[in-house]
């Protein structure tokens, strides 16, 4: 598993354009936004957590699609299903990049989007921090199965985004909701049920990414 | 140890409302040398990857060097696969490649790596990017990947295609060494007249299944030349060839 991570931080990096591309879409969005929506000091509190996780959210689309970018080429794909690897490692290790990727791109933007919003995000950074985990554990996981599913296939930039979607409205909502009340000062809100969602969709697709990534790569 | 390498029965496998093997019987002493012939869309391929655990079997039995199908980690170990695709990452360079492979396979030793580089004449474009590689030199590179871990089975999809004269010759003589060294090699190719040099025995699939099997004298380019007319146009019995086969 290891082997494979490694590989694909080296591949990620020396291509660089995942990155890049993801934080370009993330800044572009939050500017979009900024100049369409009519931001008071009254409503920015409201609007900005919604704002920030739509461009996590597409900005995580559009890394999910390239995650497999060093298996689409030359049937690699087909290398690291016959090779010896347990192939729940195999997913772990995808998720693991993807994760490790949407934090860093997230760790980017944040400061555009406090300085874009005039927000102050320093004093909430510690569960601020959590609640981007939390939302990014889960997009990571179906952003990892589903690029599977459509790694393989033509026309995969469509068909992502539009079986992801739906799937993320749940931790969408749950994730802005937590969002809103971490930045009101309100702290980490552990007995809140939109946490327990959170928490509970992260779980699920977790453990059926893993335990389906055999079946998806072999049909 | 198990006697053979590979054992079908009854082997299907569908793509939507196709079926694509229809109960294939297959068997491959270990260490023996199977040429796998048959037209376009008869499964070679998909028997290949079925084999390597690609693709799932929809009915029948196999066993692959002793283990059941689906294929497991300790399987996976034993089985070298060289296919339509090279499996190598273009980003990395030639010894990337292999290293990767290496600790993929549980290869330790670093050594390996050079010396199979030399085998495959890659020495010195070993630090090159595989992107910028013409397509002889990446068969080459993808024929070390399926050698480095020392395979005890090797499935080999058409290895000559896009080799230069050279390469055929490397390539010939690499399959040579690996069945002296007891290797046992299952090998898709449309060139009957390399099937006697490389092969102990020769399969005709037609319509998913054998269509006509032979050893010896009936790998033959003529013998085989005329199997394949026969299969092609649905002819049976022993009509086939004086020496092969014919089953169904």
């Amino acid at each position: 598993m290891l082997t494979l991570l490694a590989r694909d931080l080296k591949l990620q990096f020396r291509r660089g354009e995942l990155l890049a591309s993801s934080f370009v879409m993330g800044v572009l969005m939050l500017l979009a936004f900024n100049f369409s929506l009519d931001l008071s000091p009254d409503n920015v509190a409201a609007l900005a957590p919604g704002i920030l996780w739509v461009a996590v959210l597409f900005s995580a689309g559009l890394a999910a699609g390239h995650g497999f970018v060093g298996e689409r080429e030359n049937g690699c794909m087909d290398a690291i299903v016959a090779s010896p690897l347990d192939r729940g490692s195999v997913y772990l290790a995808k998720f693991t990049v993807n994760l490790l990727l949407l934090l860093l791109f997230e760790a980017m933007l944040l400061p555009v989007f406090a300085l874009f919003f005039e927000l102050s995000v320093l004093p909430v950074l510690a569960p601020l921090a959590l609640v981007l985990l939390l939302g990014s554990i889960g997009l990571a996981a179906v952003g990892t199965l589903f690029a599977l599913v459509t790694v393989g296939g033509g026309g995969r930039d469509l068909t992502l985004p539009i079986l992801l979607l739906p799937l993320e409205v749940p931790l969408l909502i749950a994730s802005v909701k937590i969002t809103r009340v971490v930045m009101a000062g309100g702290g980490f809100p552990w007995g809140d049920g939109w946490v327990r969602l959170l928490l509970g969709f992260d779980l699920l697709f977790v453990v059926a990414g893993w335990l389906a990534f055999e079946y998806v790569a072999t049909d | 140890m198990p006697e053979t390498a590979i054992t079908c029965r009854g082997l299907t496998r569908s793509f939507g409302r196709v079926g694509v093997l229809r109960g294939l019987d297959l068997e491959l002493e270990r260490g023996a040398s199977m040429a796998l012939l048959g037209a376009n869309g008869s499964g070679k391929t998909t028997l290949l990857r079925l084999l390597a655990g690609l693709l799932r079997a929809d009915g029948g039995n196999s066993t692959v060097l002793g283990h059941p199908l689906p294929s497991t980690v300790v399987l996976r170990r034993k089985l070298g696969y060289l296919g339509h695709e090279s499996w190598l990452y273009g980003e990395l360079s030639a010894r990337e490649n292999l290293e990767f492979y290496c600790r993929l396979y549980g290869v330790s030793d670093d050594s390996s790596v050079d010396s199979l580089l030399e085998r495959v004449g890659m020495t010195r474009a070993a630090s090159r990017r595989v992107r910028s590689f013409s397509r002889g030199m990446v068969q080459r590179l993808s024929l070390a990947r399926a050698l480095l871990h020392d395979p005890e089975l090797l499935l080999l999809d058409e290895p000559f295609t896009g080799l230069d004269r050279d390469g055929v010759e490397l390539l010939e003589n690499l399959v040579t060494e690996q069945r002296a060294a007891g290797t046992s090699i299952l090998m898709v190719t449309h060139d009957l007249a390399r099937v006697s040099l490389l092969a102990d025995q020769a399969v005709l699939l037609g319509r998913g299944r054998v269509a006509w099997q032979g050893q010896g004298n009936d790998l033959a380019p003529e013998r085989l030349e005329q199997a394949w007319r026969d299969t092609a146009s649905g002819q049976g019995g022993s009509a086939a060839t004086d020496g092969g086969t014919q089953t169904c």
